[in-house]
Protein backbone atom coordinates (compact mmCIF):
# COMPACT_ATOMS: atom_id res chain seq x y z
CA UNK A 1 0.00 0.00 0.00
CA UNK A 2 1.47 3.38 -1.24
CA UNK A 3 1.40 6.80 0.58
CA UNK A 4 -1.40 8.98 -1.40
CA UNK A 5 0.62 11.95 -2.60
CA UNK A 6 -1.72 14.14 -2.58
CA UNK A 7 -0.30 16.30 0.45
CA UNK A 8 3.22 16.25 -0.82
CA UNK A 9 1.59 17.55 -4.60
CA UNK A 10 -0.67 20.13 -2.64
CA UNK A 11 2.74 21.93 -0.76
CA UNK A 12 4.49 21.77 -5.01
CA UNK A 13 1.15 23.32 -5.91
CA UNK A 14 0.61 26.10 -3.14
CA UNK A 15 3.88 26.81 -1.56
CA UNK A 16 5.56 28.87 -4.41
CA UNK A 17 2.78 31.21 -3.87
CA UNK A 18 3.06 31.22 -0.25
CA UNK A 19 7.26 31.52 -1.12
CA UNK A 20 6.48 34.24 -3.75
CA UNK A 21 4.59 36.49 -1.62
CA UNK A 22 7.79 36.26 0.77
CA UNK A 23 10.47 37.49 -1.44
CA UNK A 24 7.79 40.10 -3.14
CA UNK A 25 7.79 41.48 0.95
CA UNK A 26 11.07 41.47 1.61
CA UNK A 27 11.74 43.09 -1.60
CA UNK A 28 8.98 45.57 -1.05
CA UNK A 29 10.50 46.55 2.46
CA UNK A 30 14.43 46.86 1.61
CA UNK A 31 13.83 48.96 -1.65
CA UNK A 32 11.28 51.02 -0.01
CA UNK A 33 12.83 54.52 0.15
CA UNK A 34 14.42 54.23 -2.70
CA UNK A 35 10.34 53.37 -4.91
CA UNK A 36 8.44 56.10 -6.12
CA UNK A 37 5.36 57.26 -4.41
CA UNK A 38 3.15 55.55 -7.43
CA UNK A 39 4.81 52.24 -8.84
CA UNK A 40 4.70 51.50 -12.64
CA UNK A 41 2.40 48.27 -12.34
CA UNK A 42 1.88 47.08 -16.05
CA UNK A 43 4.44 47.33 -18.92
CA UNK A 44 3.41 47.64 -22.28
CA UNK A 45 4.62 45.88 -25.47
CA UNK A 46 6.99 48.27 -25.67
CA UNK A 47 8.86 47.81 -22.19
CA UNK A 48 7.74 51.34 -20.90
CA UNK A 49 5.26 51.68 -18.14
CA UNK A 50 1.40 52.17 -19.08
CA UNK A 51 -0.35 51.94 -15.86
CA UNK A 52 0.16 53.61 -12.03
CA UNK A 53 -0.60 52.67 -8.83
CA UNK A 54 0.17 53.13 -5.10
CA UNK A 55 2.44 50.30 -3.47
CA UNK A 56 -0.30 49.39 -0.95
CA UNK A 57 -2.80 48.89 -3.47
CA UNK A 58 -0.41 46.82 -5.75
CA UNK A 59 0.72 44.85 -3.09
CA UNK A 60 -2.66 44.00 -2.23
CA UNK A 61 -3.64 42.40 -5.60
CA UNK A 62 -0.49 40.87 -6.04
CA UNK A 63 -1.06 38.97 -2.43
CA UNK A 64 -4.88 38.59 -3.43
CA UNK A 65 -3.84 36.85 -6.66
CA UNK A 66 -0.88 34.44 -5.34
CA UNK A 67 -2.63 33.34 -2.33
CA UNK A 68 -5.83 33.23 -4.28
CA UNK A 69 -4.51 31.00 -7.11
CA UNK A 70 -2.46 29.08 -4.41
CA UNK A 71 -5.43 28.40 -2.65
CA UNK A 72 -7.25 27.11 -5.75
CA UNK A 73 -4.68 25.03 -6.89
CA UNK A 74 -4.31 23.57 -3.33
CA UNK A 75 -7.63 22.47 -3.93
CA UNK A 76 -8.04 21.67 -7.55
CA UNK A 77 -5.09 19.07 -6.44
CA UNK A 78 -7.13 17.67 -3.60
CA UNK A 79 -10.28 17.82 -5.67
CA UNK A 80 -8.71 15.57 -8.63
CA UNK A 81 -6.95 12.87 -6.59
CA UNK A 82 -8.52 10.22 -7.69
CA UNK A 83 -6.62 10.93 -11.32
CA UNK A 84 -3.30 11.07 -10.38
CA UNK A 85 -1.61 11.95 -13.36
CA UNK A 86 -3.52 15.10 -14.20
CA UNK A 87 -3.27 15.54 -10.46
CA UNK A 88 0.70 16.14 -11.17
CA UNK A 89 0.10 17.91 -14.24
CA UNK A 90 -2.19 20.61 -12.14
CA UNK A 91 0.39 20.72 -8.98
CA UNK A 92 3.01 21.41 -11.51
CA UNK A 93 1.72 24.25 -12.85
CA UNK A 94 -0.13 25.93 -10.18
CA UNK A 95 3.56 26.30 -8.57
CA UNK A 96 5.32 27.00 -11.97
CA UNK A 97 2.59 30.10 -12.19
CA UNK A 98 3.14 31.20 -8.98
CA UNK A 99 7.16 31.34 -9.69
CA UNK A 100 6.39 33.27 -12.66
CA UNK A 101 4.20 35.64 -11.16
CA UNK A 102 6.37 36.31 -8.44
CA UNK A 103 9.34 36.62 -9.96
CA UNK A 104 8.23 39.12 -12.36
CA UNK A 105 6.78 41.24 -9.94
CA UNK A 106 10.12 41.26 -7.53
CA UNK A 107 11.55 42.61 -11.15
CA UNK A 108 9.16 45.16 -11.73
CA UNK A 109 9.68 46.48 -7.46
CA UNK A 110 13.59 46.72 -8.93
CA UNK A 111 12.66 48.26 -12.23
CA UNK A 112 10.81 50.72 -10.11
CA UNK A 113 13.22 51.14 -7.55
CA UNK A 114 16.20 51.61 -10.43
CA UNK A 115 14.61 55.36 -12.04
CA UNK A 116 15.12 57.34 -8.24
CA UNK A 117 11.56 59.03 -8.14
CA UNK A 118 9.31 59.30 -11.92
CA UNK A 119 7.31 55.98 -12.73
CA UNK A 120 6.90 57.05 -16.09
CA UNK A 121 10.75 56.93 -16.80
CA UNK A 122 10.21 52.57 -15.77
CA UNK A 123 11.80 50.56 -18.44
CA UNK A 124 11.21 46.85 -18.31
CA UNK A 125 13.37 44.76 -20.33
CA UNK A 126 11.43 41.44 -22.22
CA UNK A 127 14.89 39.38 -21.28
CA UNK A 128 12.81 39.77 -17.50
CA UNK A 129 10.01 37.18 -18.83
CA UNK A 130 11.82 34.82 -20.01
CA UNK A 131 13.94 34.36 -17.60
CA UNK A 132 10.72 34.39 -15.38
CA UNK A 133 9.49 31.67 -17.63
CA UNK A 134 13.08 29.69 -17.65
CA UNK A 135 12.66 30.31 -13.77
CA UNK A 136 9.01 28.96 -13.95
CA UNK A 137 10.32 25.95 -16.16
CA UNK A 138 12.66 25.16 -13.84
CA UNK A 139 10.45 24.97 -10.65
CA UNK A 140 8.17 22.68 -13.16
CA UNK A 141 10.82 20.59 -13.30
CA UNK A 142 11.98 20.13 -9.56
CA UNK A 143 8.23 20.40 -8.76
CA UNK A 144 7.44 17.10 -11.35
CA UNK A 145 10.16 15.04 -9.50
CA UNK A 146 8.98 16.42 -5.80
CA UNK A 147 5.15 14.88 -6.92
CA UNK A 148 6.18 11.41 -6.68
CA UNK A 149 5.06 8.77 -8.79
CA UNK A 150 1.39 8.23 -9.35
CA UNK A 151 0.37 5.30 -7.94
CA UNK A 152 0.04 1.80 -9.92
CA UNK A 153 -3.97 1.38 -8.60
CA UNK A 154 -6.00 3.76 -7.80
CA UNK A 155 -8.67 2.51 -4.98
CA UNK A 156 -11.75 1.94 -6.95
CA UNK A 157 -13.10 5.36 -6.91
CA UNK A 158 -14.61 6.90 -3.87
CA UNK A 159 -17.51 8.75 -5.74
CA UNK A 160 -18.37 5.52 -8.09
CA UNK A 161 -20.96 3.87 -5.48
CA UNK A 162 -23.28 1.49 -7.12
CA UNK A 163 -26.90 2.82 -6.72
CA UNK A 164 -28.48 -0.40 -7.64
CA UNK A 165 -26.73 -3.78 -7.53
CA UNK A 166 -27.26 -6.11 -10.29
CA UNK A 167 -31.23 -5.94 -10.77
CA UNK A 168 -32.69 -8.30 -13.37
CA UNK A 169 -35.78 -7.05 -15.86
CA UNK A 170 -38.09 -9.53 -15.47
CA UNK A 171 -39.13 -11.02 -19.20
CA UNK A 172 -40.90 -13.90 -20.18
CA UNK A 173 -38.98 -16.79 -22.29
CA UNK A 174 -40.69 -15.25 -25.54
CA UNK A 175 -40.80 -11.71 -24.83
CA UNK A 176 -37.98 -9.58 -27.18
CA UNK A 177 -36.61 -6.15 -25.24
CA UNK A 178 -34.51 -3.66 -26.42
CA UNK A 179 -33.91 0.07 -24.84
CA UNK A 180 -32.92 3.52 -26.58
CA UNK A 181 -32.55 7.07 -24.95
CA UNK A 182 -30.63 9.83 -26.60
CA UNK A 183 -27.60 10.86 -24.28
CA UNK A 184 -25.80 14.32 -23.59
CA UNK A 185 -26.30 17.96 -23.21
CA UNK A 186 -28.63 19.90 -25.42
CA UNK A 187 -26.28 22.96 -25.01
CA UNK A 188 -23.28 21.36 -26.76
CA UNK A 189 -24.60 20.81 -29.82
CA UNK A 190 -26.01 24.46 -30.20
CA UNK A 191 -22.80 25.62 -29.44
CA UNK A 192 -21.36 23.73 -32.45
CA UNK A 193 -24.59 24.83 -34.76
CA UNK A 194 -23.41 28.89 -33.96
CA UNK A 195 -19.42 27.56 -34.69
CA UNK A 196 -20.08 25.55 -37.59
CA UNK A 197 -22.03 29.14 -38.82
CA UNK A 198 -19.34 31.56 -37.76
CA UNK A 199 -17.04 29.12 -39.73
CA UNK A 200 -19.05 29.11 -42.88
CA UNK A 201 -19.19 32.85 -42.27
CA UNK A 202 -15.02 32.91 -41.51
CA UNK A 203 -14.98 30.88 -44.84
CA UNK A 204 -16.60 33.30 -47.21
CA UNK A 205 -15.36 36.16 -46.04
CA UNK A 206 -12.03 35.35 -45.54
CA UNK A 207 -11.18 32.38 -46.83
CA UNK A 208 -11.83 28.78 -45.77
CA UNK A 209 -8.21 28.22 -44.53
CA UNK A 210 -9.30 30.65 -41.58
CA UNK A 211 -12.75 29.32 -41.76
CA UNK A 212 -11.65 25.70 -40.90
CA UNK A 213 -10.55 26.63 -37.42
CA UNK A 214 -14.31 27.39 -36.32
CA UNK A 215 -16.05 24.61 -38.56
CA UNK A 216 -13.65 21.52 -37.64
CA UNK A 217 -14.11 21.98 -33.73
CA UNK A 218 -18.11 22.75 -34.56
CA UNK A 219 -18.51 19.84 -36.58
CA UNK A 220 -16.41 17.58 -33.78
CA UNK A 221 -18.88 19.12 -30.85
CA UNK A 222 -21.98 18.69 -33.23
CA UNK A 223 -20.77 14.97 -33.98
CA UNK A 224 -19.97 13.75 -30.32
CA UNK A 225 -22.35 16.22 -28.13
CA UNK A 226 -25.14 14.32 -28.28
CA UNK A 227 -25.16 10.14 -28.31
CA UNK A 228 -27.67 7.31 -29.04
CA UNK A 229 -27.40 4.50 -26.25
CA UNK A 230 -28.76 1.16 -27.34
CA UNK A 231 -28.95 -1.67 -25.02
CA UNK A 232 -30.46 -4.70 -26.55
CA UNK A 233 -29.65 -8.12 -27.86
CA UNK A 234 -26.00 -6.99 -29.48
CA UNK A 235 -24.78 -5.45 -26.03
CA UNK A 236 -24.52 -2.12 -25.39
CA UNK A 237 -24.09 0.39 -28.87
CA UNK A 238 -23.24 4.18 -28.67
CA UNK A 239 -23.52 6.33 -31.71
CA UNK A 240 -23.77 10.21 -32.15
CA UNK A 241 -27.23 11.57 -32.44
CA UNK A 242 -27.12 12.54 -35.68
CA UNK A 243 -25.37 10.20 -37.70
CA UNK A 244 -25.34 6.20 -37.44
CA UNK A 245 -20.93 6.21 -37.44
CA UNK A 246 -18.90 6.04 -35.53
CA UNK A 247 -20.45 3.38 -33.83
CA UNK A 248 -18.98 1.99 -30.56
CA UNK A 249 -20.38 -1.72 -29.40
CA UNK A 250 -19.87 -3.64 -26.58
CA UNK A 251 -21.29 -7.33 -27.40
CA UNK A 252 -22.79 -9.17 -24.79
CA UNK A 253 -20.42 -12.25 -24.26
CA UNK A 254 -18.14 -9.42 -22.91
CA UNK A 255 -19.82 -8.25 -20.36
CA UNK A 256 -20.47 -9.98 -17.00
CA UNK A 257 -22.74 -7.70 -14.89
CA UNK A 258 -24.32 -4.16 -15.09
CA UNK A 259 -25.28 -1.81 -13.11
CA UNK A 260 -26.07 1.77 -12.64
CA UNK A 261 -24.03 4.52 -11.05
CA UNK A 262 -23.19 7.85 -10.25
CA UNK A 263 -20.13 9.25 -12.19
CA UNK A 264 -18.53 12.50 -12.07
CA UNK A 265 -17.18 13.35 -14.96
CA UNK A 266 -14.27 15.19 -14.26
CA UNK A 267 -13.26 13.58 -10.99
CA UNK A 268 -13.45 9.72 -12.07
CA UNK A 269 -12.76 10.42 -15.56
CA UNK A 270 -10.44 13.89 -15.97
CA UNK A 271 -13.41 15.01 -18.67
CA UNK A 272 -15.50 14.35 -21.05
CA UNK A 273 -15.99 12.57 -24.10
CA UNK A 274 -14.33 9.09 -24.92
CA UNK A 275 -12.76 8.29 -21.78
CA UNK A 276 -9.95 5.66 -21.42
CA UNK A 277 -8.35 5.25 -17.98
CA UNK A 278 -6.50 1.96 -16.16
CA UNK A 279 -9.34 0.05 -15.14
CA UNK A 280 -12.49 1.98 -16.67
CA UNK A 281 -13.32 3.14 -20.31
CA UNK A 282 -16.80 4.60 -21.71
CA UNK A 283 -18.42 7.91 -23.31
CA UNK A 284 -19.46 10.77 -20.48
CA UNK A 285 -20.70 13.27 -21.71
CA UNK A 286 -21.88 14.54 -18.26
CA UNK A 287 -21.53 14.09 -14.57
CA UNK A 288 -24.47 11.74 -13.03
CA UNK A 289 -26.24 8.49 -13.73
CA UNK A 290 -24.45 5.85 -15.94
CA UNK A 291 -24.72 2.61 -17.21
CA UNK A 292 -21.92 0.46 -15.86
CA UNK A 293 -21.08 -2.68 -17.16
CA UNK A 294 -17.95 -5.19 -16.08
CA UNK A 295 -16.24 -6.76 -18.87
CA UNK A 296 -14.94 -10.37 -19.00
CA UNK A 297 -11.53 -8.61 -18.65
CA UNK A 298 -12.48 -7.05 -15.14
CA UNK A 299 -12.23 -3.61 -16.79
CA UNK A 300 -15.86 -1.41 -16.37
CA UNK A 301 -17.58 0.49 -19.19
CA UNK A 302 -19.58 3.51 -18.55
CA UNK A 303 -21.56 5.68 -20.20
CA UNK A 304 -23.86 8.35 -19.03
CA UNK A 305 -27.23 8.69 -19.37
CA UNK A 306 -31.08 8.89 -17.35
CA UNK A 307 -33.00 6.01 -17.11
CA UNK A 308 -29.25 4.11 -16.34
CA UNK A 309 -31.34 1.25 -13.84
CA UNK A 310 -34.04 0.26 -16.54
CA UNK A 311 -31.04 -0.10 -19.34
CA UNK A 312 -28.65 -2.54 -16.67
CA UNK A 313 -31.36 -4.88 -15.63
CA UNK A 314 -32.32 -5.44 -19.27
CA UNK A 315 -28.48 -6.08 -19.87
CA UNK A 316 -28.65 -8.17 -16.82
CA UNK A 317 -31.24 -10.13 -18.20
CA UNK A 318 -30.05 -10.34 -22.01
CA UNK A 319 -26.58 -11.38 -20.32
CA UNK A 320 -28.12 -13.97 -18.52
CA UNK A 321 -30.40 -15.28 -21.42
CA UNK A 322 -27.63 -15.88 -23.95
CA UNK A 323 -24.87 -17.57 -21.06
CA UNK A 324 -28.32 -19.40 -20.98
CA UNK A 325 -28.53 -20.29 -24.48
CA UNK A 326 -24.77 -22.06 -23.87
CA UNK A 327 -23.15 -18.75 -26.15
CA UNK B 1 -37.27 3.87 -23.47
CA UNK B 2 -37.61 0.10 -23.53
CA UNK B 3 -39.32 -1.74 -26.22
CA UNK B 4 -40.58 -5.23 -24.97
CA UNK B 5 -42.76 -7.30 -27.57
CA UNK B 6 -43.88 -11.21 -27.74
CA UNK B 7 -43.88 -12.57 -30.50
CA UNK B 8 -45.77 -15.45 -29.24
CA UNK B 9 -48.87 -13.13 -27.79
CA UNK B 10 -51.66 -12.61 -30.62
CA UNK B 11 -51.44 -9.10 -30.39
CA UNK B 12 -49.80 -7.69 -33.30
CA UNK B 13 -46.03 -6.25 -32.93
CA UNK B 14 -46.72 -2.97 -34.26
CA UNK B 15 -49.31 -2.77 -31.88
CA UNK B 16 -47.51 -3.96 -28.52
CA UNK B 17 -45.08 -1.44 -29.80
CA UNK B 18 -47.38 1.47 -29.87
CA UNK B 19 -48.10 -0.21 -26.42
CA UNK B 20 -44.91 -0.19 -25.33
CA UNK B 21 -44.18 4.01 -26.58
CA UNK B 22 -48.00 4.77 -25.46
CA UNK B 23 -46.97 3.14 -21.85
CA UNK B 24 -43.70 4.98 -21.57
CA UNK B 25 -45.23 8.46 -22.44
CA UNK B 26 -48.01 7.93 -20.35
CA UNK B 27 -45.61 7.15 -17.16
CA UNK B 28 -43.52 10.14 -18.04
CA UNK B 29 -40.30 8.00 -18.55
CA UNK B 30 -40.47 9.57 -22.39
CA UNK B 31 -41.37 13.73 -22.83
CA UNK B 32 -42.73 15.55 -25.54
CA UNK B 33 -40.23 16.48 -27.86
CA UNK B 34 -38.41 13.54 -27.44
CA UNK B 35 -36.51 11.98 -30.48
CA UNK B 36 -37.16 7.91 -30.25
CA UNK B 37 -34.92 5.83 -32.44
CA UNK B 38 -36.00 5.46 -35.94
CA UNK B 39 -38.04 2.50 -37.39
CA UNK B 40 -35.45 0.64 -38.82
CA UNK B 41 -33.21 0.68 -35.48
CA UNK B 42 -35.81 -0.31 -33.67
CA UNK B 43 -36.29 -3.20 -36.23
CA UNK B 44 -32.55 -4.50 -35.50
CA UNK B 45 -32.82 -3.91 -31.81
CA UNK B 46 -35.67 -6.11 -31.77
CA UNK B 47 -35.01 -8.45 -34.78
CA UNK B 48 -38.26 -7.94 -36.33
CA UNK B 49 -39.39 -6.12 -39.83
CA UNK B 50 -39.08 -2.55 -39.88
CA UNK B 51 -42.48 -2.16 -41.59
CA UNK B 52 -44.09 -3.52 -38.54
CA UNK B 53 -42.35 -0.73 -36.29
CA UNK B 54 -43.57 1.78 -38.95
CA UNK B 55 -47.09 0.49 -38.86
CA UNK B 56 -47.07 1.21 -35.00
CA UNK B 57 -45.13 4.43 -35.44
CA UNK B 58 -47.80 5.17 -37.80
CA UNK B 59 -50.53 4.68 -35.54
CA UNK B 60 -48.95 6.36 -32.39
CA UNK B 61 -49.03 9.38 -35.37
CA UNK B 62 -52.67 9.31 -35.88
CA UNK B 63 -53.49 9.51 -31.96
CA UNK B 64 -51.67 12.60 -32.45
CA UNK B 65 -49.01 11.22 -29.57
CA UNK B 66 -45.55 10.89 -32.58
CA UNK B 67 -44.49 13.38 -35.42
CA UNK B 68 -43.04 11.33 -38.06
CA UNK B 69 -40.28 13.21 -40.20
CA UNK B 70 -38.74 11.60 -43.36
CA UNK B 71 -34.82 11.37 -42.15
CA UNK B 72 -35.74 12.80 -38.95
CA UNK B 73 -37.20 9.78 -37.09
CA UNK B 74 -40.15 10.17 -34.68
CA UNK B 75 -40.48 12.57 -32.30
CA UNK B 76 -43.23 12.89 -29.39
CA UNK B 77 -45.34 15.53 -30.23
CA UNK B 78 -45.80 18.68 -27.88
CA UNK B 79 -49.43 17.73 -27.28
CA UNK B 80 -48.33 14.08 -26.00
CA UNK B 81 -49.10 14.71 -22.16
CA UNK B 82 -49.65 11.67 -19.81
CA UNK B 83 -52.73 12.15 -19.92
CA UNK B 84 -53.25 12.16 -23.56
CA UNK B 85 -51.48 8.68 -24.04
CA UNK B 86 -53.72 7.67 -21.20
CA UNK B 87 -56.65 8.54 -23.18
CA UNK B 88 -55.38 6.83 -26.57
CA UNK B 89 -54.92 3.89 -24.50
CA UNK B 90 -58.68 3.91 -23.03
CA UNK B 91 -59.79 4.55 -26.65
CA UNK B 92 -58.00 1.27 -27.63
CA UNK B 93 -59.83 -0.59 -24.41
CA UNK B 94 -63.46 0.67 -25.56
CA UNK B 95 -62.88 -0.90 -29.50
CA UNK B 96 -61.67 -4.03 -27.59
CA UNK B 97 -64.21 -4.47 -25.50
CA UNK B 98 -66.72 -3.31 -28.05
CA UNK B 99 -65.77 -5.99 -30.24
CA UNK B 100 -65.47 -8.38 -27.51
CA UNK B 101 -69.38 -7.68 -27.09
CA UNK B 102 -69.86 -7.78 -31.07
CA UNK B 103 -70.57 -4.71 -31.90
CA UNK B 104 -70.04 -3.39 -34.98
CA UNK B 105 -67.42 -0.31 -36.10
CA UNK B 106 -70.04 1.38 -37.19
CA UNK B 107 -71.81 0.68 -33.90
CA UNK B 108 -68.99 2.18 -31.86
CA UNK B 109 -68.32 5.21 -33.84
CA UNK B 110 -72.20 5.85 -32.97
CA UNK B 111 -71.73 4.94 -29.34
CA UNK B 112 -68.77 7.66 -29.09
CA UNK B 113 -71.10 10.07 -31.14
CA UNK B 114 -73.85 9.52 -28.66
CA UNK B 115 -71.39 10.41 -25.62
CA UNK B 116 -70.04 13.67 -27.93
CA UNK B 117 -73.78 15.01 -27.64
CA UNK B 118 -75.17 13.89 -24.91
CA UNK B 119 -72.11 15.80 -22.97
Amino acid sequence: MTMSPTPRRTLVAAAPALVACGAVLVTYLSLRDRLPDRLATHIGPDGSADAFDSPGAFLAVIFGVQLGFGALFAYLVHWIRSVPGQQRVLAVIGGGAAVLTGWMVVALLRANAAVGGDAGDVRFSGWQAVVGFAAAAVYGLIGWVLCGKNPAHVEAQPTATATATAPRLGLRDTEVAAWSRLAGSRTLPALGIVLLAVGLVIGVTAGWPSGLTSLVPGGVMVLLSGARVTVDRRGITVTPAVAPWPRLNVPLERITEASARRVDAFRDFGGWGYRARPGASGIVLRSGEAISARLTTGDAFVVTVDDAATAAALLNTLADRRRADGG
Amino acid sequence: MLFRVDPSSGLPLGEQIAGCVRGAIADGSVRAGERLPSAREVARSLGVNMHTVLRGYQQLRDEGLLELRRGRGAVVTGEASPRRAQLADQARALVSDARALGLTDGEVIALVKASLTGG
